[in-house]
């Protein structure tokens, strides 16, 4: 079946049938975040590359592939190292942007 | 995290705004640059971050680049709660002195001292003998010397056999072994005597194991009457003296009497308190007042409270006084209520006077109203062993060998002596 353009990313990028191949897990080899949520309460972010916009109430993220967007409360960038971030909050929406 | 929020609470750090433009620029330089920031919060454009006191010299470069103004607005930590404090170093110094003099005289000082193996001598007594060879609270421990005081004890209490000392740090430990019973009392036939009412009864039985029953079961008898004669006339003739031994058993009473008007005035406190303090350290007290601060006419409770380091020992504490002020209120009390709190008051009092081996076989409340008063009384009957050993008179024994008792007591229950 022929694939329209727009489902073109859907496919797996070359990347990333590598990485299936040999067994590398993606976040390292695609540059993905590692994402880890607590409830709506606590969230993690390893291998991220920079902060686009930071408020209160809106948390974007870059990362290499894509970038993450969270929408929330009160929230509050508790740690940051180079590694990872760590933010508390009351979140309401976790969106991936492209 | 507590850990880490520990450390930086000790090395000290700065809670700063930064006000800009781009926030977002400021904290991704801070990262790269590796500048530690935590806490980042957000409030209408300005956030407020958490960062090592050693860091923000570096914020500098990073504001010019952003254009952003980075502020301290609190310092927190270890290091500056004790920069505030500095002026205060002199009370700190007096601090570590009294630590070091209280730790010195806990460590060197005696703090208690533990008496084992007592049965029959009171502690009490041997305390106060261990303290007149200078084994006490609050003394040096390196100045007791075991085998003086050892000695001296053993002079000192003929009830002693043998005693221990042992000084483990600040306690002392006294080990006992008491003389045993038969070598402290008289063996049966070394002596001759008599056994004596020590008090007044009415016999209720006789268990004798040596001497001339002079009284029988149901005889009433006075203190100092003979009940178990020394003295044993001989079917062949004459007499022997010899050690009257047993257990008499009469019924005693002990009783207790007062008056208890029906109008009487009563202590109602206002209310009213004053308190004064003192500290105790090591067995001595000292005022927190002077004699003046004393209130007169008020009634007065004392509390102490004294941390010790082991149970009987010297230690610290403090000492509350307390004074109420009260007036006296007249009052009045119906016959009934009058002979309660007679019979409430007097029965510990009575129970006092009844001896340890006594049994309590009745109690008897009695009252006796005398006009607008009334004469509470608390009896308790009891069964005792009221023999006492007495030396016998020998003026008292006639040249024919024959006992006459007649002559002193006049009791004629004694005149009979039972077989």
């Amino acid at each position: 079946m022929a694939k329209k353009r727009g489902e073109r990313e859907e496919a797996p990028t070359l990347k990333e049938k590598i990485a299936d191949a040999v067994d590398i897990s993606k976040n390292i080899m695609l540059g993905m975040p590692l994402v880890t949520m607590v409830g709506d309460r606590e969230l993690t972010i390893e291998n991220y590359a920079g902060i686009i916009e930071y408020g209160d109430e809106i948390i974007r993220i870059k990362c290499k592939a894509v970038n993450v967007s969270i929408v929330g409360k009160n929230m509050e960038l508790k740690t940051m190292t180079e590694e990872f971030l760590y933010i508390t909050g009351r979140f309401k929406c976790f969106s991936f942007e492209y | 995290m507590l850990f880490i929020r520990i450390l930086n609470y000790l090395k000290g750090y700065l809670v700063i705004t930064v006000g800009g433009r781009f926030p977002e620029r400021f904290i991704n330089i801070c990262v790269r640059r590796g500048i530690r920031l935590w806490n980042v919060s957000s409030e209408g454009g300005v956030f407020t971050c958490g960062i090592a006191v050693r860091d923000f010299p570096l914020l500098r470069d990073v504001a010019r680049i952003t254009g952003s103004r980075p502020r301290i607005a609190e310092r927190r930590g270890l290091p500056f709660l004790l920069r505030r404090y500095r002026r205060r170093s002199a009370a700190a110094i007096l601090g570590i002195v009294l630590f070091a003099a209280i730790l010195y005289l806990a460590s060197t000082r005696v703090t208690n001292v533990d008496i084992v193996g007592n049965e029959r001598i009171p502690e009490d007594t041997l305390r106060a003998q261990l303290g007149e060879c200078g084994v006490r609270p609050g003394v040096e421990a390196a100045d007791i010397e075991p085998d003086r005081v050892r000695n001296e004890m053993i002079m000192k209490n003929d009830q002693l056999a043998w005693v221990g000392v042992n000084v483990r740090g600040s306690r002392v430990y006294i080990e006992i072994v008491e003389r045993l019973d038969s070598e402290s009392v008289p063996h049966i036939t070394d002596e001759e005597c008599n056994l004596v009412a020590a008090k007044d009864g009415v016999i209720a039985r006789l268990e004798v194991k040596q001497g001339q029953t002079m009284v029988r079961k149901g005889d009433g008898v006075r203190a100092g009457d003979v009940l178990v004669s020394g003295v044993m006339d001989s079917v062949y003739g004459g007499y022997r003296l010899v050690h009257a031994y047993g257990d008499v058993f009469a019924s005693t009473e002990y009783s207790m009497s007062r008056e208890y008007p029906l109008n009487y005035t009563e202590k109602v406190y206002t209310g009213n308190e004053k308190k004064l303090y003192a500290v105790k350290l090591f067995g001595r007290e000292f005022d927190l007042y002077t004699k003046g601060m004393v209130p007169e006419g008020f009634d007065e409770e004392r509390n102490e409270s004294c941390f010790t380091f082991t149970e009987n020992g010297a230690g610290f504490g403090g000492v509350c006084r307390i004074f109420r002020e009260y007036t006296l209120e007249n009052r009045h009390r119906t016959v009934s209520e009058a002979v309660e709190t007679g019979a409430a008051e007097l029965t510990p009092e009575v129970e006092k006077m009844v001896p340890e081996n006594a049994e309590i076989i009745n109690k008897i409340n009695d009252h006796n109203i005398l006009g607008d008063s009334v004469e509470v009384t608390v009896t308790y009957e009891c069964l005792e062993n009221i023999a006492e050993e007495k030396e016998i008179d020998k003026s008292l024994i006639d040249k024919s060998g024959n006992l006459d008792y007649d002559i002193d007591s006049g009791d004629p229950t004694n005149t009979e002596a039972p077989e």
